[in-house]
């Protein structure tokens, strides 16, 4: 699998070597120049938007009238935030509780479980990823449509451009290697 | 040269995060460049006023977003890939009016002089512009993210969505397709 990446094998496979310095030969001599007009198009949208308040000040800034429906991550950020909460309130209503085996009776040992093995794994990092963790919102799309409904997921709202990743649902949740 | 000029790209997000537009713009100064070179090769000749608004969008939006950049990527990273879906949601955006429309009439081939702007994309409609029009979008922009941007594969990964395994097979796919317009070019 390594020799797919390294395109100095691309002989061996019947590909010409010059493509790789081609490419990036071909991308330099195109590159356009730094252009100071798209800057100031840019910072004149920057300052026109609404001031982007900080993390901790958007559980306030979210109720605030004004705020555009274009500051739902906000309010997404503070519902997640709140559902971590809640998370981890359980634990510490519940010290010294022993984890109960997948299938155990009822009570606050079953319902800390059970809220346990519903979040979703975690990779990287160790911790719980909380919202402001996550690089992007994908994580709690994939999530739902799997159909995993954690605590903090269920208090969730998308951000509004999550959707953008309808685009690549049939290729993200299709076989990892497909057909072209 | 300011104080902003002097961070790196994870210490002017951190500014960024807590309300500073200006260390954003000098973030946004840094990868303009490099966000208008992608989307406008893959936009191609007819798109290239679409890419710059693109790109002003995707800027924004990653503004919006600032707050959770993860520093555990590249700015980069995390920046094509806000990139890219704003692109894709332009492009799924000018399908659906071109379905509606009964004449479409052709896109705007950009402003300024056709002359110049005809010789800026002349430089890189060859190989590029090939890649443009022959590849899948993923193809073009794990190719893209690859050669251009000299990005590995758990960050091209990161940008797609894909594990790192199925990017090693998109790019050797890429350039399997790009292969023959190079052997030709060559004879």
């Amino acid at each position: 699998m390594a020799m797919l990446f390294h395109d100095e094998h691309d002989d061996r496979r019947g590909l010409p070597r010059s493509l790789g310095p081609r490419l990036r030969r071909e991308a330099r001599e195109a590159r356009p120049a730094f252009s100071p007009e798209f800057q100031a198009r840019l910072l004149a949208g920057l300052e026109a938007g609404p001031r982007r308040p900080t993390p901790r000040a958007g559980l306030v800034a979210a109720a605030e009238p004004g705020v555009s429906a274009g500051w739902r991550p906000l309010a997404a950020l503070a519902a997640g935030l709140a559902g971590v909460a809640a998370v981890a309130a359980l634990a510490v209503i519940l010290p010294g509780v022993q984890p109960a085996a997948p299938g155990a009776g009822e009570g606050p040992a079953a319902a800390l479980h059970a809220a346990q093995t519903a979040l979703p794994a975690v990779t990287e990092p160790a911790e719980l990823p909380a919202i402001v963790l996550l690089p992007l919102y994908d994580e709690i799309e994939a999530g739902l449509r799997d159909g995993v409904r954690t605590l903090a997921e269920s208090l969730v709202e998308l951000p509004d451009w999550a959707s953008l990743a309808e685009f690549d649902a049939a290729g993200l949740l299709g076989a990892a290697v497909g057909p072209e | 040269m300011s104080d902003d000029d002097q961070l790196d790209d994870g210490q002017l997000a951190r500014r960024a995060a807590t309300g500073s537009v200006k260390a954003f713009a000098t973030l946004a100064a840094r990868h303009q460049v490099g966000v208008v070179h992608y989307l406008r090769q893959l936009a191609g000749r007819a798109g290239r006023h679409d890419a710059d608004d693109v790109a002003q969008d995707a800027f924004l939006r990653a503004w919006r977003a600032i707050d959770r950049y993860d520093p555990r990527w590249a700015f980069s990273t995390w920046l094509f890939t806000i990139a890219r879906r704003t692109w894709l949601n332009h492009a799924r955006a000018e399908r659906r009016r071109r379905v509606r429309e009964t004449a479409a009439a052709p896109l705007a081939s950009g402003g300024g002089d056709p002359g110049q702007t005809a010789l800026v994309v002349e430089r890189a409609s060859r190989l590029w512009g090939r890649a443009a029009a022959e590849l899948s979008e993923r193809q073009f922009t794990a190719l893209w993210l690859r050669y251009v941007e000299d990005q590995s594969v758990a960050e091209i990964a990161a940008v797609l969505k894909e594990p790192a395994a199925t990017v090693k097979v998109i790019l050797f796919r890429g350039r399997r397709r790009l292969a023959p317009f190079v052997q030709h070019w060559m004879e």
